[in-house]
This record gives C-alpha cells, structure tokens and sequence, in this order.
C-alpha cells in the first residue's frame, strides 16, 4: 500500500478546520486516503475525531479547508451533496437504523430511493451483504427487537448496500457489551482484507494495530503524529502520543 | 318576543363586514329571472309553535333548505301564505336564533319569519312589516303547586321564577311579580319548561302559543292568564307584537309583504295559531321510557342521520386536517443553515411566517366565531355565498390543521437526530428523509394525539350549528324544540355521542397495535445446501416504500 501516486489518492484533506461557535474544534487538518486504505483515527475523548469524520461525510460543515473527493473539491459544491454521501457512507456509533422499517427494508430503501434501484435487484443485493455480516435470517426483523452488535452489524450492511466507494466508522463498537464488539470486529477485519477503502475513529488499539495500515493521532484538534502501525505503535515520536498509547499498552 | 342582546354584537360586526364590502365590490344581481323568483325564509326550526322541525311533510309541513327535515309551525304556514300571494318560491333556511339577524344583513335569506317581536333595538338592525301575530304575555305552574289559583299577578308573589334568555318575558315582565325570587335565565324555551317540570321552579313567564304547546308534552302544566285583568303584566305593544322582518331598506319586499298581511285580521291569526299547535304532536306519551321510544320511533331517522353528517364532518376534516397539519409541521420543521443559498432562506422565511399566523389565529380563535365570520363574511363581504357543507368541512379541517401542525411540528423535533444523519449517511435527500423515515415515526408517534383530534372534531361539530349545519346536535336541539322533550331528547343524543367518540377511540387503538407490527419476529428459513442470495423466504413481502 506503499503507492502514493495520484490516481489512487480517493479522499485528500486539505487544512480542514472548524469551529463551532468560537471554540475551534479542527486546526489545519491535512492527509491522504487512498484506494483500499484503512485509516484508523485514534486520540483521546474530545480530541475531535468525530467531528473530523462527521465534517468528511459532510453532517458537519467545515469551517475553512478542503475535501478532495476523487480530485474533486466538495464542500463548494452543496447540490451534490447527497450523491456524495452515497458514495461516502457512515456507520454510526448508534447505530442510526430507521426504526420504522424491517431490516430488509432499511438495507433496501437507499438502493432503491438514492441509486433508483429495481426493488429485485435491490433486495438481493441486500441479502448478499446481509448474508455477508451473518444477519441474513433476521430480515424480517425490526431494529427495537435486536441486540447492539446485530443492530451494527445491519447497520454496515446497510452501508455497504450502497456499495460505497469509502465507509467511515464513528466508534462502531463502543456502544456494545465486549462479547458482541468482537463479532463487529471481524465483520470490518473480512471488509478490510477485501480491500474496502475505510476511515475508522476506534478506541480498540488492538484492532488498529492488526488492521490498520495507516494511524492518524489527534489531540486538542491537531493530528499530532500519523504512520503506519508498525511505527506509531511500536516507536511513537510525540511526547503525547507516547502518553495515549502508554495508557493502552499498561491496559493490555 | 325574543330580544338577544348577543345579537347586537354579531350586528354592529356584521355592520362592519358590509361597509367594507360596498367599498370592495361590485355586486352580481338578479341572477334567475326565469323561473320563479325564490323567497328566502329565515327561522330557526326549533321554536315550536311559531316553527319547527319534523322528519317528514305531514300536515303540510315544507323541506328544509340543505336538509332532509321539514319544518312546520305558525311561521310556515305564514310563510307559505306569503309565497303564494306574491308568487314566490318558498325555501325555508333554518338557522340558529343567533344567525337571524346576520343572515338577513348579510343577504343569506330574504325575510325571518320567526317569532321575534318588534323591539327597538332590532328595529335598529332590520326593518319589520306589519304585525302577524299578538302574544300576550301567560304564566305557566305546576298544576298541583299552591300558585296554580293565582287570580292575578300579586298572588304570584314570593315564588321563584325563570323565563328565556334575553326575553322581554324574563327581562321586562318577570320582574313585574311582587318579591318575585328571580333565578337565571334559561338558553331555550325547551330548557325553560323542562326546570318547570323538574320543579326547579315554582313558574315560567311565557307567551300564550308556546303554553298552549308546552301543555302538549307536560299534561301537569296549567296556564294562568290574567289577560283583562287589571292585576296583569304591563307590556308594551312593541314587545307583543310579532313580525316579519326584511333587511334594512328593502321597501319593496315589506310592502308586498304588508299587502298579503292585510287581508287577515287577529281572530285568523289565532285560528292560525290553533291550526299550529294542534298539528304539532300532541300526543306524547307520559312515561320517560315510553317517550325515549316514542322520540327514536318518530326522529329515529333524523338522529341517524345527524349523527352521519356529524361523523362524515369529523372523519373527513380529521383527515383533511392532518394532511395540512403535516404539510404545515414538516415545512416548520425545516432547518436552514447559512450555507443555504439567501432565496431560500428568505422564502422559508417568509412561508413559516404566514404558516405561524395561520395557526396562531385559528388556535388563537372559537371555532364558533370562526364559522361565523367566515359563512356569513363570505357572503357579505365577497358576495360569495359558499355552501354550508363546504363552510363545514372547511372549518373544521383549518382548525384541526392549525392544532395538528404543532403537534407534528414537536413529533418531528421529537425523533432522534440519529434517524436524520442514518437517511444522509446513505446519500438520502431532505425530502426523501421525511418521506420515508420521519414522517412515518412521526405518524405512528403522534396517532393517539390524531385520535383524540377525531374524538374532539366528533364533539365539536356541535358548534357548526350557528351556520345551521344539520349534524347531531343541531338535529337534536330541532327535536327537543319541536316536541317540548328536552331531557328526553338529550338522553339519546348523550348516548349516541358516546358510541360515535367510544367507537373511533377503540378502532384507532387497534389500528396503532397494528402499526407497530407483531412483537416478534420469524428468523427467515434458509435451504440448508444453498446460500445464494435471494433463496431466503419471507414471512410477508417487503413494502418497497419502507412504510
Ligand atoms: N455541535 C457542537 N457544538 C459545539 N461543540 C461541539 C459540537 N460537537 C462537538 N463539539 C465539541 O467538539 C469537541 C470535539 O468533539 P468530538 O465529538 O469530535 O470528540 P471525539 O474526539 O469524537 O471524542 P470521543 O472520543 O469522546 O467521541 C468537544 O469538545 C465537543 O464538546
Ligand atoms: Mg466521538
């Protein structure tokens, strides 16, 4: 994954800022995803790592900065918004499943609304990924009736129904008891071994360190260090990324 | 008789309403004179003798505009006399007591012939014709009370006593009574004698018709009249006497009007008179059930279909008034943010800002006034005379809009956030994240709060009676009026009422228990060899609306 021509470059992050009210939250965010990266953004709580994810999806607007999409500058750009997000999904750490629809029909409803597809094709492309994160026979179930981890493991074959070119993960598994994060896990680990582009903001260091084949530390706004796993985790440069990890490494 | 201060209210508003509209309109004229001209009668169909309402035209009763009753009485056959005179064609408008007025100002109907007597403050607001009828003034006792041998009006003294409302007989002659203990006044002439036979009272003041008809349904009754007797009442003729009235300045009608009336003297109007009272059902029953029986064997019918214009009215507005509430509550609902281009914050700006007048005004006013203005306002104001049905259903529905916006407002405030950023996250638009994720949430959250709407919308159809919408209540009151069975009456409309509201309020919860679905779900069956996709079998088919 060492290819850093420009062809391959899918998501560029340009001195990205952004502040709510006067309170600035992201400063001067830059860096590179590329085809079939998994980025793992890691850092301590209110570092603003959700907000960096939320602002590349858009649910936020930046400040200032740019976000590349394919070469393409899209923050100036609000009619394609939607079309954008379609291509750039989101797995939430709620979950986010439409409580009013089965799980068939909350994999179903985006293909057939947002990529005008044919209820048919539509529903066995769901399947296929519902298939895929081990939530085929639960379709005809509504999201109250199921536990956390089922809820997000529908929740990714929702997104991955949209056959999106980048999935970014909020926390997926910080909202589940320990038996179910694992399933979850395993779930993103087959995504990442079929060459899924994702951006995951996740506490689970020893998840990061296995799958992730480029780290991003944030704190106070900043990315203070990024690299691979093999040398953030192993020999961290920044005094404060040496502390987080400390932390995690004492944990283990 | 009748004097309604209220009524000079609704004028001096009504006065208002007509000066602006001969500074606004030009107004279309004489439309049919080809076939008969029409002769638009006013009254109220409930003040028996004078008139009131029957299921159906014995003893030459005559259809009620817009309805399926007819009315009868003194004024009908009046009415019916004047019509043929003048070679008019009759159409009897029944109307609430209160809309009289207002309805002749506004041009809704020609003349009221409806028992009102000559006072000065109505000869203010309309022009009268000539007398047709001299009501003297009676007392009506229980037959077995110690006053029932009264001689004149100073034997009466101590007793306590109520009349009608805005009566001259309770304003003017009930307090000619020596130490008289005066309570207070009741709504109807029905309500009145009905305290009289529950002995609320020890007497009513009245007129002789409406004694000599109260006698029909309450066989205790006796009446005292001390006519010719010194010790009497002291009324003037102004109040006594009853006329036709036709909108100030209408000479030429009045006068054809007095031209008819001259040709009949007071002993015809008596006679009249005795023809009226003697054709309204005189022969109730005595006990309660049997008069519960003999009412639904007679009216059966007009209930049953008061009680299906009032539920078509309720349903349909309900309906009606929650596709604006949800149109009006999703556009307040929503958001803008400073990226939006500045036209559509401005047009937003400006919709949400009438959309909110809308609703604070029709939250903000009685339905009652509302249907009012807007009935006899369109008429006098844009020469528009809109059809009650239409005034009815469009009423009710405004005003269940205005207070189901708000609350589907809240409803879609109230969903999770979380719900919205699922529908972006997949690439859904704005629109398409209200239709097919939070408008159904909402729905399904604010259902209990629609089903209380159809309950009150079921209740509060009543008050459409000051524009003569013939729904249950107004049906009612024409039949307590009509047969002097107040309580009897109103034990059926009680009762009817209560199987409409307890009825819609089960079958919604049903269909919320429906909503959510089944509590538990099948695990779809899989063929055990092969795990293609689409070989999964399902419990029920998918909705492609995600609904
Ligand atoms: N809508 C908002 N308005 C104002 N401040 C906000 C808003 N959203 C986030 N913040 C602030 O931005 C900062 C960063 O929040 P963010 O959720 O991005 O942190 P995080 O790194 O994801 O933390 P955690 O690990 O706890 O999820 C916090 O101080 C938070 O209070
Ligand atoms: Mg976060």
């Amino acid at each position: 994954m060492d290819n850093n021509t420009e062809n391959n470059i899918v998501l560029e992050i340009k001195h990205l800022s952004k502040t709510f009210g006067k309170n600035p939250i992201l400063k001067d965010i830059n860096f590179n995803v590329h085809k079939s990266d998994v980025t793992c953004i890691i850092g301590s709580s209110g570092s603003g790592k959700s907000t960096l994810l939320r602002c590349i999806n858009l649910l936020e607007f930046p400040t200032s900065g740019e976000i590349l999409y394919n070469g393409d500058e899209i923050t100036s750009n609000k009619t394609n918004e939607a079309s954008y997000r379609s291509k750039v999904g989101m797995v939430f750490q709620n979950f986010n499943l439409f409580n009013n629809m089965t799980i068939l029909q909350n994999c179903m409803i985006g293909q057939i609304k947002v990529l005008k597809k044919d209820v048919e094709t539509s529903k066995k492309n769901a399947i296929y990924y519902l298939e895929k994160v081990g939530m085929a026979p639960y379709i005809n179930a509504k999201p109250r009736q199921l536990s956390g981890g089922q809820k997000q493991r529908i929740a990714i074959a929702r997104a991955l129904a949209m056959e999106p070119d980048v999935l970014l993960f909020d926390e997926p598994t910080s909202a589940l008891d320990p038996q179910m994060v694992n399933d979850v896990l395993n779930v993103m680990k087959k995504l990442a071994n079929e060459g899924l582009t994702m951006i995951i903001v996740t506490h689970e260091m020893a998840f990061a360190k296995d799958v992730a084949n480029n780290i991003i530390f944030m704190a106070n706004g900043f990315i203070v260090e990024e690299g691979h796993p093999s040398e953030i985790f192993v020999n961290p440069k920044n005094p404060l990324t040496k502390d987080f990890l400390g932390r995690f490494i004492n944990n283990e | 008789m009748k004097n309604y201060y209220k009524t000079k209210i609704i004028s001096i508003f009504f006065a208002f309403i007509i000066f602006l509209s001969n500074t606004l309109t030009v107004f279309a004229s004489d439309i049919d004179n080809n076939a008969k001209k029409t002769f638009r009668v006013g009254m109220e169909c409930g003040y028996a003798p004078y008139n009131w309402t029957q299921p159906n035209n014995k003893n030459g009763a005559v259809p009620i505009f817009e309805s399926s009753d007819y009315a009868n009485g003194y004024d009908v056959i009046m009415a019916k006399r004047i019509a043929d005179e003048l070679n008019l064609k009759l159409e009897i408008v029944k109307l609430d007591w209160d809309s009289l007025v207002p309805a002749l100002q506004s041009g809704t109907v020609d003349a009221l012939i409806a028992g009102q007597s000559t006072t000065a403050n109505r000869k203010k607001m309309v022009d009268f014709t000539e007398p047709y009828y001299y009501a003297s003034v009676v007392v009506l006792v229980n037959a077995d009370s110690k006053f029932a041998k009264a001689k004149g009006i100073s034997d009466l003294s101590h007793a306590s006593a109520t009349s009608q409302l805005n009566t001259f007989w309770y304003d003017i002659a009930l307090p000619q009574i020596p130490n008289v203990n005066k309570l207070s006044a009741q709504e109807s002439a029905s309500t009145m004698l009905a305290a009289l036979d529950a002995k609320k009272v020890d007497l009513v003041v009245t007129d002789l018709p409406t004694a000599k008809s109260a006698l029909a349904a309450y066989k205790n009754f006796k009446i005292l009249d001390f006519t010719g007797n010194n010790d009497n009442f002291h009324i003037s003729n102004e109040e006594t006497n009853i006329a036709i009235s036709v909108k100030k300045g209408d000479t030429e009608l009045k006068n054809a009007i007095n031209t008819v009336l001259a040709k009949m003297d007071k002993n015809d109007y008596d006679r009249i008179m005795d023809q009226a009272i003697s054709a309204q059902a005189s022969t109730l029953p005595n006990s309660f059930i049997q008069r519960i029986i003999y009412i639904l064997d007679g009216y059966g019918f007009s209930f049953l279909r008061g009680a299906g214009v009032t539920m078509l009215i309720a349903l349909v507005s309900t309906i009606l008034g929650c596709i604006i509430g949800f149109a009006v509550g999703v556009i307040q609902a929503t958001p803008t943010s400073k990226h939006d281009p500045i036209i559509k914050r401005v047009l937003l700006f400006i919709i949400k800002l009438i959309l909110n007048i809308y609703v604070e005004f029709f939250r903000g006013t009685p339905m009652m006034v509302q249907a009012m203005f807007i009935y006899f306002g369109s008429a006098a104001l844009f020469n528009f005379n809109m059809s009650m049905w239409f005034a009815s259903f469009f009423i009710v529905s405004i005003n269940t809009g205005a207070y189901m916006a708000e609350t589907i407002r809240g409803g879609i405030l109230s969903i999770d956030p979380g719900q919205v950023e699922g529908a972006k996250a997949i690439g859904m638009t704005h629109v398409q994240t209200m239709i097919y994720v939070i408008i159904p949430q909402t729905f399904r959250n604010i259902l209990p709060q629609i089903s209380n709407n159809l309950i009150i919308n079921i209740k509060d159809t009543c008050v459409l009676s000051v524009i003569g919408t013939v729904e249950l209540f107004y049906v009612t009151k024409g039949i307590a009026g009509a047969l002097y069975t107040y309580f009897e009456s109103f034990t059926i409309v009680i009762a009817i009422y209560f199987i409409l509201t307890f009825t819609c309020s089960k079958i919604l919860r049903h269909l919320e228990s429906k909503l959510d679905g089944p509590d538990n779900y099948d695990l779809a069956t899989t063929d055990t060899l092969a795990h293609t996709s689409g070989l999964y079998k399902y419990s029920e088919s998918p909705k492609e609306e995600g609904l």
